[in-house]
This record gives structure tokens, sequence and C-alpha cells, in this order.
């Protein structure tokens, strides 16, 4: 594995080649509660470093149950939340050591979409607020029709009419237009980085289509890094071109989504794959009651166990020994599973060194499919 | 449909506000056979959860049930005073919500909400007797005895959602009604609670409702699928032919915008709002957003023709009354 290593850092010095945009290294979040005597700590995040890069830039799912820590991974590079242990970088800049001025502009180059695109509306206010505001903090424009051009563009841009939703309340637009107005804000501040967390899960099917396209069009046209946080593999498989899948703040897979997904090989991502329900009544759930039981049901699952052995069919001794370490299966695929302990362990840390780059070999998608 | 659990002749339900009537549900026609597990799909707004209130007769107002009649085994439920209606409600049809944190007393335990059940139905037996009953409900949705002594925010969605399982067929009604009941719930837990559903199901012989807008869920789960558009049904028909041959261009392009795992493609979704229903145009309803929409669609209402596979979208007209 350490030929993989040396191309990364080969690639990252030449010209033109990816730089980092947002960076995770090591970062832990710890939520404790509890009175002192008892005190109890839930790693959200545990031990987690990925980056996000550009040229290319791509789209990186997240995927898990609730609980997971997807949300709070997403959290923490929105710059939400400190984290426990560990670093956010910003373009090689530590976002906990910024100034006010460098702040702001992370703040301006990472932007948000949520999931409820009603709740992040103040209902009292036409949603042209939402964009005046940004314009006025971040000093885009020097007059009102120089603003009010900026916002229609932005509008346009994700597939509305301005006509038809500025002036309005937010009540007055439907779930769909009120998510792509949220995305139309992002895009006028021209970010670097979106980060998405469930942008579609209150979004009716017929909308979900468009949200994403749009999402992907983003990525594509002008070419902003997106993480895109869901507990929906099918959207993620769509619209990602990397994923990772998360377990109690473990990041327990991660690689190309083609072969995450149609070839997963952690059995929590084995169960995740097959419970998604198929749109297709020939390819019904199959019956997983037949399945060996898992051998640790009931333990109690301790931070040096592995986090998934009481669900896990798999599961050995060393399960309940030692957390297992992350494994490089091949090129673009880890998993932090005992079954493959013979692969090795990774030899770089960061997971998005094990990213399959979109432009560089476009014949993967083509050969798993 | 003459073993019909459940048939329903031209349900309209309006609701009388300022503005106007919303035209809720305009006119559906459904029969449910016995054990029948029907979906039924639409977008937001499209009268899928009002069809389902309108059969537990829990319209609000400014909301009414404006016409067409409910039978349940031959009994019509739109003409049953509130004390009859009562009696239906849990003992003939029953309801599993949506959000089963919201349909659950937060301060009190699991044990006396689900005694509330029995009670209100009539039922009183020795508490050892309920003891076992409720055990054993429990038990079925493979829940153990103690959770009954728990509060709800004792139990984890997936476990509450089994509750409220439970509790609708603690009496064991014919139909069962539920309101896409596990759209806050994760794949896997959604998979355990869909399969415990459809366990119970088969054990008491109920028919189920189940309404969402989540299609893989429906051709898990459904035999029949009613897709529903605003206000009315636009086509009904088995769940494999909704899949393999979609016959009115909404289910066609509702399907294809669902995505999948098999090979990257582009997304499509379906262009345009679903009309007010406070104006609703003349013509189809879906003719504004449909892609082979003709001249007579802007004028003429179609029926929902057919015998197995029905459909209501004048590409179908001529085939189906020749």
């Amino acid at each position: 594995m350490t030929a993989t290593a040396e191309t990364t850092t080969a690639t990252s010095t030449t010209n033109g080649a990816p730089s980092s945009l947002l960076e995770l290294r090591n970062v832990t979040q710890i939520f404790s509660s509890g009175p002192f005597w008892n005190r109890e700590h839930n790693y959200a995040v545990n031990d987690v470093s990925f980056n996000l890069t550009d040229k290319p830039a791509l789209i990186t799912a997240v995927a898990g149950e609730s609980g997971s820590g997807k949300t709070t991974l997403g959290r923490i590079m929105l710059g939400f939340q400190s984290p426990t242990l560990g670093q956010v970088l910003f373009r090689g800049d530590d976002v906990a050591e910024m100034n006010a001025a460098g702040r702001k502009q992370y703040r301006r180059q990472v932007q948000a979409i949520f999931q409820d695109p009603f709740s992040v509306y103040n209902p009292f206010y036409k949603v042209d607020h939402i964009f005046t505001v940004a314009i006025a903090r971040y000093k885009l424009a020097s007059s009102r029709d120089e603003a009010r051009h900026l916002i229609e563009e932005a509008i346009s841009g994700v597939g509305l009419r301005p006509s038809e939703t500025l002036g309005r309340y937010p009540h007055q637009l439907s779930g769909g237009q009120r998510q792509r107005v949220m995305v139309a804000r992002s895009l006028l501040l021209k970010p670097q980085v979106i980060i998405a967390d469930e942008p579609v899960s209150m979004v009716d099917a017929s909308l979900r289509a468009t949200i994403l396209e749009t999402l992907r069009a983003l990525n594509h046209d002008l070419g902003i890094a997106i993480l895109y946080i869901t507990h929906d593999l099918t959207t993620a498989y769509q619209v990602a071109d990397n994923i990772m899948i998360m377990y109690r703040g473990h990041v327990v897979e991660a690689g190309d989504v083609e072969h995450v997904i149609n070839d997963p090989k952690h059995p929590y991502t084995r169960l995740l794959v097959q419970s998604i329900p198929m749109p297709d009544p020939n390819r019904r759930w199959a019956d997983m009651r037949g399945a060996n039981d898992p051998p640790f049901t009931g333990i109690d699952v301790t931070p040096a166990m592995c986090p998934f052995v009481n669900r896990c069919p798999d599961a050995i001794s060393n399960c309940v020994e030692e957390v297992p370490s992350t494994y490089a299966l091949d090129e673009h695929r880890i998993s932090k599973c005992f079954l493959y302990q013979d692969a090795g362990t990774v030899s770089d840390e960061n997971i998005a060194s094990y990213f399959n780059v979109r432009d560089a070999s476009p014949s993967t998608n083509g050969a798993a499919s | 449909m003459p073993d019909a659990v459940l048939s329903i002749r031209d349900l309209r339900v309006y609701f009388n506000i300022r503005a106007g009537t919303v035209r809720a549900v305009d006119g559906v026609d459904l029969d449910i056979a016995e054990g029948e597990k029907l979906g039924l799909v639409g977008e937001s707004g499209s009268g899928k959860t009002t069809t389902a209130l309108a059969i537990m007769r829990m319209i609000k107002p400014p909301g009414e049930i404006a016409g067409g009649t409910i039978q349940l085994d031959g009994r019509d439920l739109v003409g049953l005073s509130e004390p009859e209606m009562r009696a239906v409600r849990g003992n003939d049809v029953a309801m599993v919500p949506q959000a089963a944190m919201n349909a659950l007393n937060p301060v009190r335990r699991i044990r006396s909400q689900m005694i509330d059940g029995l009670r209100d139905h009539g039922v009183s037996e020795s508490r050892e007797r309920t003891e076992e009953r409720l055990t054993t409900l429990v038990a079925q949705v493979g829940l153990n005895s103690n959770v009954l002594n728990l509060f709800p925010h004792e139990l984890s969605g997936g476990m509450k959602q089994r509750v409220t399982i439970a509790m609708a067929i603690c009496h064991k009604p014919r139909l069962i009604l539920a309101d896409e009941p596990t759209s806050a719930l994760d794949v896997v837990v959604q998979r355990q609670v869909m399969e415990t559903l459809e366990e119970v199901r088969s054990e008491i012989g109920a028919a189920v409702i189940l309404v969402g807008h989540d299609m893989g869920l429906m051709a898990q789960f459904a035999d029949r699928i009613g897709v529903m558009y605003a206000g009315k049904l636009v086509e009904l028909a088995t769940v494999e032919q909704i899949f393999s041959t979609p016959r009115h261009p909404y289910t066609r392009l509702l399907i294809s915008s669902l995505p999948d795992t098999a090979g990257k493609r582009r997304l499509e979704g379906i262009p345009g709002l679903p009309p007010s229903l406070l104006e609703i145009p003349p013509g189809c309803p879906f003719m504004p957003r449909c892609p082979e929409a003709m001249d007579i669609c802007g004028v003429d209402v179609p029926e929902l023709l057919g015998e197995t596979d029905m459909v209501s979208c004048h590409l179908h007209t001529e085939a189906a009354t020749v």
C-alpha cells in the first residue's frame, strides 16, 4: 500500500494537482452526559481524518443510521462545533486559530444546506431576506440593482423562475422550492465547499431528483466540493463519487461508491445495503433471519471493542478484545473490520487518499455497472 | 369486488376555508379485499393521508366528508354517529401513525397506555389476564415484555413504532391504516418494522393500507398500488404492473425519478408543481405537467377505467372503452 501513498503525495505536488480545501485531522468528538461520578462518554466522531479537495472537486457521501455521527461530522466541518480532539483545517489553516477575517472567509467558502427547508427561514421575512443578508454581510453588490441581478442569477441557477420566487413568504413556496432557494443562496456566495445534510429527506420523490441534479450540476459545472450527508444509499450512489459509511462515530468502510454499494465488505455496510427498499417488486428483501445470529448479541459494547460487535453476524473473539484498525482492501477501498486484517493497515490515515478521482479513471464506473 | 373488506365509492373530502373550497379528495373509488396490502402513493397534498383519515372518520373542521360512501364489511361508516364510530375505531379499523413519538404519551408507561386502549373498548378482565394479553401483544411485535414498564423516551424509534403496531392490533382489526409508519426511521430499522407489520398482519388476517411516497417501500410491501394525484386516483394496479408497465404518464415519471443502485444516470424530476386544490383546472389535473398531453386533456376529465389495471388517462380511454 506504500505505492498508493507515494503516488498520492506525488500527484499533490505536481502542477494543477488537487489542493486540500477542508481537512479533518484525527478529529474526535465526545459528548459527555450524566453526573460527574458516573460520566458517560459518547464518541460521536471517533478519530476521523479526511479532506475535501478541489481540482477535481468531488461529491463525497457520508452515510449511516441515526446516531452514527454523520451530522456531527458535518457540523464540525461547518465550524458549528469545535472537536474535542484533532484539527479542522481550511486551506491549510487551523480553523480554531483563525483571526476574524480568516473566519469570515471560511464561513463564506463553506456553505450549508440543511434537512428541513422550512425551519431555516424566518417566516416573518420574505425569502429575499436570506439573500440580502448574505449580500450585505459579504458586500457582494454596490447597488440595489446589482444585488437584484445577483439574486436572480442565483435563483435561475437552480432552475427556479425569479418572478415566481422572489417577493414571496416561505409558506407560499413548496418544500422543493424552499430547498432549492437554500441551494441558490449557497450558489450566490460562490463557495468552494457545500455541506448538504440530508437535503432531500423531507422532499417529495418527484422533486428529490431535481434537487440532487442541481447539486450535481454545482459540482460538475462550478467545481464546488460537496459533502452529501444522508441515510439513503440509493441517492448517495447516484450523486456521489465516493462514500464513507459511519457507525457509532467510526468510519467503518469508505471508498468508491460503485464498489462500496454494489460490493459491500464491512458487515454493517452489507446490512445497510440489504435493507434498501429497492423500487422493484421482483427484488424483495431477502429473508435475513436465516442467516447466522450475531454471536455477541446483548454484549455491552465498550469503546475498546469493535462498535458493531453486538450486531455483527461475523464477529470473532478479536472483535471484543480491541478496536479493529482500518485496513486497505485495495486502492479505492478501506474497511475497519478484522475480516480484512490480512490486507494490511492503511498507510495514510487520510481516508480521502483512497477515494476514486472521477476524471482520472472513468473506466472504474463503467466496469462495475 | 364482492369479498371486499372496504369499499369506497365517490369519496369527497372538502375543506371549506375563507379562500374557497379545497377539494383534497375528489371522487375516489377503491375496493380492498380481505387480507390485501394496498399502497397509496402520491406527492404531499395529493390526498392520500386525507383518504386514510376519512376512513377513520377523523377529518377535522374545516374539513368534511362532502360525499360518497365508505363501506366496511357492508356497513357505511359515513353515516355512523360519533359514539358508533368510536366503537369501530380500534376494533375494526386501526391506525399506525407516522410519528410514533408524538402518538405516545410521554409521561405514562407503555403498560398503562396499552391498558387504556383495551379498557376503552370494553375489555374488562383480571389483572393477570390483561398482563398475559399485553405480554403476548408485545411479543408479537418482537419486543421483550419489560418495555411495558418503560416510558416512551426510553425506547428507540423502531421500538416505539412497534409499540404503536402492538396497540393497533390489540383488537384484531379487519383493516390497518399505516401512514408512513417508517418515514422517521433509518433503513435497517425500517425493514425490521415493516417485516413486523407484515408478520402481525398475516397472523390476524387484516388488510392494510400503506400510505406513503416511498416507492421502494411500496415495492417491498404492497400487493396493489393506487397512485393519487390532486385528490384523485390516477392509476390502480398490481405492484408488478405498476413497476413493469406503468400506464399513467405521472406513474411513469414517478418511477423513472427513483434512484437505484444499478448504474449511475441522470436523475429526472417531474417538472412543474401540482395544481392548487382550490381551483382545479378543467380537464385532467396532470395535464399542465404531462409530457404526453393532448387537446382533449384540457377539456375532459378522464375516468378511472379498466379491469385489473385501472388508469385514468386519455391515452388509454379509447383502448379501455373499446
